[in-house]
């Protein structure tokens, strides 16, 4: 049986400098073959793009909790504390192996103890923390007729507290998500990116901008499973002086872009665009209530003749509320339709318990399916939402199916 | 605040452990658990704390001698394998960022890690240590090293 002894170092350790992070399954895989894969790593060495999907960091500020991104995903870091010891052993640093003046003949039969460890890194999957976004984006909004006041903005990155922009790359470095599920948020949002900076969209002018793009299709006789990039942008910029760069990521926005330079074509995304003007319609409506029948009639008409059958209420799950009609309504007209008020989930906390308590404030009480749509963008998967149901909330069961309530403090 | 943590460099695979622990699934590093701590008067440095018995198949129980304590111990698999990573002493021009590829901006404050092992089998030494009478088997180097920490199995 081989002896090994197991040595203290010659040279005091760095205390701290190792870490144990358990790594889920799927990460496993992705680390692995950046260690294993020699070949496909000197590859990456010369491609950036497959260098920067290898990347893993830990992101966070000194208040958050910190999360680990890989290019796609998010995983929230909890450290276990152990009751046992674990010590990290290796073989002696080279230097110490040859400058010892003891059992040299024995430096290939020893390890050397660089660390006690008394906690393990836990990973578990988490949404990305991009609330912080919308606060950090507050009053950049760009709306039409503002645009002049960025000839402020350098694009170099300026110190100056002044109007100081919010850049992309900032946002890569702060944001507790991964590249990928930032570049979805900006999307997702409808934040433009103007010389770098982040620019979040003022819906109403999304709102024009989209009503044009449809309107321009039809006049310009552009097909839209199809269209030409170049034309449609054209005829926004100098009809309605709405700048190249907003017009095309709109449309990156709201369908795929594909083709070069002038040859670009935009394919629709039909049920996105139909969705979004169905937003802008539904906006008006946060304090006062309109009867469905009404609202699906203006939004109809806002898409135009050829989206028109698109148009469900399905689309708008998680942005409105509706209610049944009052008692008299419904004496005086037995067939009134439901009614229907504005209530983004966007602009709910992100804050399981925080959410909660604002939807039994809003609602004492609430039907599985209506609830639902209000907590897809907290929860990871279906799973993950029962969770926060069953934490959350009290399910009651009466003649008209399951409940929700608030629970109990 | 960003962390970057990076796989390692080809180079730095140079020093390899006994082959005997290799068995235990990577060539760099061995994680031994056991409980309490190894304590040791006066200066450790260099010292031996511990002799460490592992058959070549690595099959078999693993023993580890600490003074005049023998503990027997086995060998385990991981539920989940563990990365080990160890901080990168003085940010040190990156390896990577010669190529100009880097797009995350060092900041004085950033730091690095680099993965040096995914690790699936551990030694484990969680029985009570076995005193050793007897015979001069007292610890290398003359000191007397011990193992302190609860009792309870």
């Amino acid at each position: 049986m081989p002896e090994i002894s197991v040595k203290f170092p010659l040279s005091p350790m760095d205390p701290s400098s190792f870490r144990l992070l358990e790594l889920p399954p799927d990460l496993c895989k992705l680390v692995e073959a950046s260690l294993d894969g020699d070949l496909g790593y000197v590859a990456s060495l010369y491609c950036s793009s497959l260098l920067t999907q290898e990347r893993l960091s830990i992101k966070g500020s000194r208040e958050e909790d910190a999360v680990l991104c890989t290019p796609d995903k998010t995983y929230a870091i909890r450290s276990v504390a152990l009751s046992n010891s674990v010590l990290v052993l290796t073989s002696p640093p080279s230097k110490e192996a040859a400058s010892t003046d003891m059992d040299i003949e024995d430096s290939s039969n020893h390890v050397v103890i660089q660390e006690s460890l008394k906690e393990i890194l836990e990973l578990v999957p988490t949404v990305p923390k991009l609330h912080r976004l919308r606060t950090m984006l507050r009053g950049m909004e760009w709306e039409e007729g503002h645009e002049d006041e960025d000839d402020e903005f350098d694009a170099e990155g300026d110190k100056q507290p002044r109007r100081r922009r919010y850049t992309y790359e900032q946002a890569r470095s702060e944001l507790q998500a991964s590249d990928r599920e930032i570049d979805a948020a900006i999307k997702e949002k409808h934040i433009l990116v103007i010389n770098g900076a982040l620019r979040p969209i003022a819906p109403s002018y999304l709102h024009t901008i989209l009503e044009l793009l449809l309107t321009s299709l039809v006049s310009l006789s552009q097909p839209h499973e199809s269209a030409s990039v170049v034309e449609l942008a054209t005829a926004l910029e100098s009809d309605h002086e709405i700048q190249r760069e907003v017009s095309c990521q709109v449309m990156r926005w709201f369908g795929d872009i594909t083709g070069e330079d002038d040859e670009e074509r935009w394919r629709v995304d039909v049920s996105g665009v139909v969705k979004q003007i169905g937003l802008g319609v539904l906006r008006h409506y946060k304090d006062e209530t309109i009867p469905e029948t009404d609202f699906i009639q203006k939004w109809r008409n806002a898409v135009g003749d050829t989206f028109e059958a698109e148009v469900t209420m399905e689309m708008l799950a998680g942005n409105y509320l509706s209610s049944s009609p009052s008692l008299s309504s419904l004496a005086a007209e037995p067939k009134a339709s439901q009614l229907l008020t504005y209530f983004p989930r966007a602009e709910l906390p992100t804050d399981p318990a925080l959410r909660f308590s604002d939807l039994f404030l809003t609602r004492a009480r609430w039907k599985a399916t209506d609830i639902t749509p209000f907590l897809e963008d907290i929860a990871v998967d279906a799973k993950d939402r029962d969770r926060l149901l069953l934490k959350y909330a009290r399910a009651v069961t009466d003649v008209d199916g399951p409940w929700y309530t608030a629970r109990a403090r | 605040m960003v962390i970057t943590l990076n796989a390692p460099s080809s180079s730095a695979t140079a020093s390899q452990i006994p082959p005997v622990l290799a068995t235990l699934g990577n060539s760099e590093i061995v994680l031994l658990e056991l409980q309490g701590e190894i304590e040791v008067e006066g200066d450790s440095r260099g010292k031996t704390a511990a002799i460490l018995s592992l058959d070549d198949d690595g099959k078999g129980k693993p023993t580890l001698r600490i003074g005049h304590n023998l503990l027997e111990g086995k060998v385990v698999s991981l539920p989940k394998a563990l990365a080990v990573l160890q901080r990168d002493r003085s940010t040190p021009p990156d390896l990577l960022d010669v190529h100009g590829s880097d797009d995350l901006p060092s900041l004085p404050d950033s730091q690095t890690y680099t993965i040096r092992a995914i690790v699936r089998k551990k030694l484990l030494f969680s029985k009570r240590p076995m005193p050793i009478v007897g015979s001069g088997m007292s610890a290398a180097n003359g000191k007397p090293v011990s193992l302190t920490g609860r009792q309870s199995g």
